[in-house]
């Protein structure tokens, strides 16, 4: 007997609006959960739809972190209204402008998760998988992976991450850290006009980083969020306008240098992380992928994972 | 992955070699050329810390190498810099 859950788009605003001040709306990011709270900012509607298929749980017993958005004092919610981020009590950012609620949360949420997190190896990468097959998509800000992930996503792979790979060193393993995909300035249209499923939510302009939208985690990737994947690829990929595809592969050595230095927490973990990133390096075929469009880096990808060699290890 | 004198954890990586040294937390990396040459430190160190000395008398009478070329001298430079490799 399969147990229908609901879900944040199938629940009323009012409903999800009164867990959202009660403090009973939960999140499951796969490695983390967050219990949030918010009152006064009216960001219901945008977080509906871009969490549209996350489980809506009322009573969850733990949580890793509590976070608390507001509006701040009186004067405040009067003159150039704001919103405050708080975590566990604590406002480690200056206030956004009111309408970019979503924009805080979710960069707030990544903020925490990369400096409490460290019982994991923690990459700058997108993470995807095709079955418990995952790859690593390693890269510095403004490579693209964000954009490449969403549209393996919208391609049939699950989403684990557009931002982290979660490397948990006792297993070896990845672990999802599911969130919407923020997508900036132009790879907003650019997805929006890739699939029909694509759904994003609003564009906030002209933020700290530009043009905003978020992109909401598939429901296939939302169901498996606590099934970890096995590493099984390393692309270090590189958007280049107008470029044909093109594949180079990298020595064993070369990927554990490029997967070190797009760690934010490699040097924290000493030997732990040596040895994690050693042991994907060893054992994953790495290659730096440029690429132009987006369907010729989905079909590569997809060939890569479905190779013999990889298929059998 | 070997450990030299339980500071230096040594994991081969293809045909080159990774280093993680445990006093300062750097991680190094070695090019095949000089992981040769590491190998053979780590088969001599037996726990202790090999000299540059014992070193390149090995190089030259078991491996019938020049241990004054100067790629050879790049090589323990580095080992010594990192270590691997006592004056």
């Amino acid at each position: 007997m399969s147990i229908k859950y609901q879900t944040f788009d199938t629940i009323s605003r009012s409903e999800f609006s009164s867990a959202l001040q009660t403090s009973s709306l939960n999140l499951d990011y796969g490695a983390c959960r967050v219990k949030v709270m918010a009152g006064g900012i009216r960001f219901e509607e945008s977080f509906k739809v871009v969490y549209r298929a996350f489980r809506f749980t009322e009573d969850e017993p733990f949580s890793d972190f509590h976070v608390r958005l507001h509006p701040g004092s009186l004067a405040r919610r009067l003159i150039r209204p704001t919103v405050h981020f708080a975590i566990d009590g604590v406002h480690p950012f200056d206030p956004f402008p009111l309408s970019d609620a979503l924009p805080m949360y979710e960069w707030g949420i990544n903020w925490s998760f990369a400096q409490r997190f460290n019982q994991y190896v923690l990459l700058h990468a997108g993470t995807l998988a095709l079955g418990d097959r995952a790859v690593i998509m390693a890269a510095t800000p403004g490579s693209g992976k964000s954009t490449l992930s969403a549209a393996l996503m919208l391609r049939g792979f699950r989403l684990l991450s557009d931002e982290f790979g979660v490397l948990d060193p006792e297993t070896g393993n990845l672990l999802p850290m599911l969130k919407p995909v923020a997508l900036k300035n132009r790879s907003i249209d650019v997805i929006r006009s890739f699939s029909d499923d694509a759904w994003l939510g609003p564009t906030f302009k002209a933020t700290r980083k530009g043009d905003v939208a978020h992109l909401a985690p598939d429901e296939a990737s939302v169901s498996a969020v606590r099934q970890p994947a096995k590493p099984a690829l390393v692309i270090f990929p590189k958007y280049d306008l107008g470029a044909e595809l093109s594949l180079k592969p990298q020595a064993p050595e070369q990927a554990f240098a490029r997967l070190a230095f797009n760690s934010f927490n490699y040097a924290l973990l000493g030997p732990i992380s040596f040895a994690a990133v050693a042991d994907v390096a060893a054992s994953c075929p790495a290659y730096e992928l440029r690429y132009s469009r987006l369907e010729d880096a989905v079909r590569c990808l997809q060939d890569l994972l479905f190779e013999p060699s990889l298929t059998n290890a | 992955m070997i450990r030299t004198e339980n500071r230096l954890i040594l994991r081969r990586l293809g045909d080159a070699m990774v280093i993680f040294d445990s006093e300062s937390w750097e991680s190094h990396l070695l090019p095949p050329s000089a992981t040769i040459i590491a190998d053979i430190i780590a088969e001599l160190s037996d726990d202790a810390p090999v000299s540059s000395t014992v070193l390149k008398q090995v190089l030259r009478n078991d491996y019938e190498l020049d241990p004054n070329s100067s790629a050879i001298t790049d090589f323990l430079g580095m080992l010594r810099e990192i270590g691997m490799l006592n004056e």
